[in-house]
């Protein structure tokens, strides 16, 4: 049996120690140089071939170890490599832990906040994004780290034992996990801007009669109406009913006003609600009208936009202090989000999502360590070596 | 450098002296890894002995940590590897040889005062 050149050893010690297909072909390309002219040196100084050969192999040094040199470098090349534990066991479950309490607190602080303003939008993606983004970009966050705990072991040669427990921290993880479809209640909240052109208003209300007013409170106050005595109720809708008109007609006015002096887009208004979320309320079903001097009238609720996802607006209308029209638009609706939770049990209440979750890390490492075997495989065959001595790599 | 079964090593207190002569070497010119170990045997007229495989993985470990880079080059007909030293190695080697400067003043004046 013919032994085995440096460079054939070296090569195949590098393949055994799993050092990237890239990084094999460089040193071998390299070492197969320099071991070519150093048989050449020594070929000028008028040794046989043969002689030519064993003083080159001699001055390249033993491949084994060289080998071994190699990976080691390459290890100790990312800080990964030198601090396996770190690399494999603290910073995955630090990155996952931190993720998952942003994205658990009340819905997760992130999607609460993008969702708050994008929900009073009927805009279909955004909806999609809501049901289905969210447990989405639970699962690709199990994807990546898995991912990069594979990649970063097969990178840097590092021992397949760390990726093991890697992924099999982000599998014990998995199994704590739950998905709640409606876990999370994301309140009412507001949308506030500017309206200026008020003849947008009629896209979102009605302009009420100066009768709604008494009808509103008829029907919101009817304890406090009814302990008046008779005239005096009366005397004093009459007089709200004065005012009512009054400031019906302010208000008739105002639009006339803005109508002349602005032009805003539809579009225009729709996207400034969505950007400037606030967040109180206390009454969605009614809409109050505050003219300056603090003047109020309630305007009866209307509803304003509806479809399968989003709940009717109320509008908050009042005089800025340069004397623009302010809107505070409010979404009348409490929005179920979808979250995650830790719990202990299984299945949970969505049991696929749970098994991706647990299982994904595992298929992800299986499939490395597939890519890992094939390129073994070709590896040894470009090295003439074989596929039946794979037997023999650690 | 690295210490191998087929050739005399020097002891492990060089640790170190392999990148600094590499970077030093490679502050003049690019060269390719055969180059860079007869350059060295040539200057230190063979005081520092090492199975000359061992110079490739300090060159990749130093491209690895972006002191030198790396460039195939034909050159009489041959490709070759070439290594070229990086602003960052640059400040690298003047750490490295600032340091060493350190170690042989100090070692210096130890011998100094067992000869006195």
């Amino acid at each position: 049996m013919r032994e085995a050149n440096p460079i054939e050893q070296l090569q195949r010690r590098l393949i055994e120690l799993g050092c990237p297909v890239k990084a094999v072909r460089k040193i071998v390309r390299e070492t197969a140089e320099h071991y070519e002219d150093l048989q050449k040196a020594a070929l000028a100084q008028g040794v046989s071939e043969m002689e030519a050969k064993t003083r080159a192999a001699e001055l390249l040094g033993e491949p084994r170890q060289l080998a071994e040199r190699h990976v080691e470098a390459l290890r100790n090349s990312s800080w990964c490599g030198r601090f396996p534990l770190l690399g494999f066991i603290v910073a995955p479950l630090a990155l996952i832990l931190m993720f998952y309490f942003l994205w658990l607190q009340n819905g997760g602080c992130i999607p609460a906040f993008i969702l708050s303003s994008a929900t009073a939008t009927s805009d279909p993606w955004i909806f999609l994004f809501e049901y289905y983004g969210f447990f989405i970009s639970v699962l690709a966050v199990t994807a990546v780290l898995s991912f990069i705990i594979c990649w970063q072991v097969r990178r840097f040669s590092v021992r397949p034992r760390w990726a093991l427990i890697g992924v099999s921290l982000l599998i014990a993880h998995g199994l704590l996990i739950q998905f709640q479809p409606n876990g999370t209640v994301l309140m009412a909240h507001f949308v506030n801007t500017e309206v200026r052109d008020p003849a947008l208003l009629t896209m979102f209300a009605e302009m009420p009669k100066p009768d709604d007013y008494l009808q509103f409170r008829q029907t919101r106050m009817p304890a406090w109406d009814n302990s008046m005595p008779q005239d005096e109720n009366l005397k004093l809708r009459q007089e709200w009913k004065k005012q009512d008109e009054k400031r019906w007609e302010q208000l008739q006015q105002m639009q006339a006003h803005y109508r002349e002096l602005m032009g805003v887009h539809q579009a225009e208004l729709k996207h400034e609600i969505m950007r400037v979320p606030m967040p109180s309320f206390s009454d969605p079903g009614w809409e109050i009208l505050v003219l300056h001097e603090h003047h109020t009238i309630d305007i009866p609720y209307t509803e304003v936009q509806q479809d399968n996802n989003l709940q009717p607006h109320a509008l908050y209308l009042w005089m800025g202090n340069e004397g623009q029209l302010l809107v505070k638009g409010a979404v009348s609706k409490t929005f179920s989000l979808p979250t995650v939770s830790y719990e202990l049990s299984w299945p949970g209440p969505n049991a696929t999502l749970h098994w991706i979750n647990v299982m994904m890390p595992l298929l992800i490492f299986f499939i490395f360590q597939m890519g890992q075997w094939w390129m073994t495989r070709r590896l040894l065959g470009e090295a003439g070596l074989g596929g039946a001595q794979l037997a023999g790599v650690d | 450098m690295y210490g191998g079964g087929m050739t005399k090593t020097n002891p492990s207190f060089l640790n170190g002296v392999p990148e600094l002569l590499v970077l030093r070497l490679l502050a003049r010119r690019a060269m390719y890894g055969y180059e860079i170990v007869k350059e060295i045997q040539l200057q230190t007229q063979d005081a520092l002995s090492f199975g000359e495989g061992c110079i490739y993985p300090y060159l990749h470990y130093l491209e690895a940590e972006k002191f030198v880079s790396s460039q195939r080059r034909e050159v009489e007909g041959r490709n070759r590897n070439y290594y070229e030293l990086s602003s960052r190695g640059k400040k690298r080697l003047a750490a490295l040889e600032k340091e060493w400067e350190r170690v042989t003043v100090a070692v210096a004046a130890v011998r100094g005062a067992q000869h006195a």
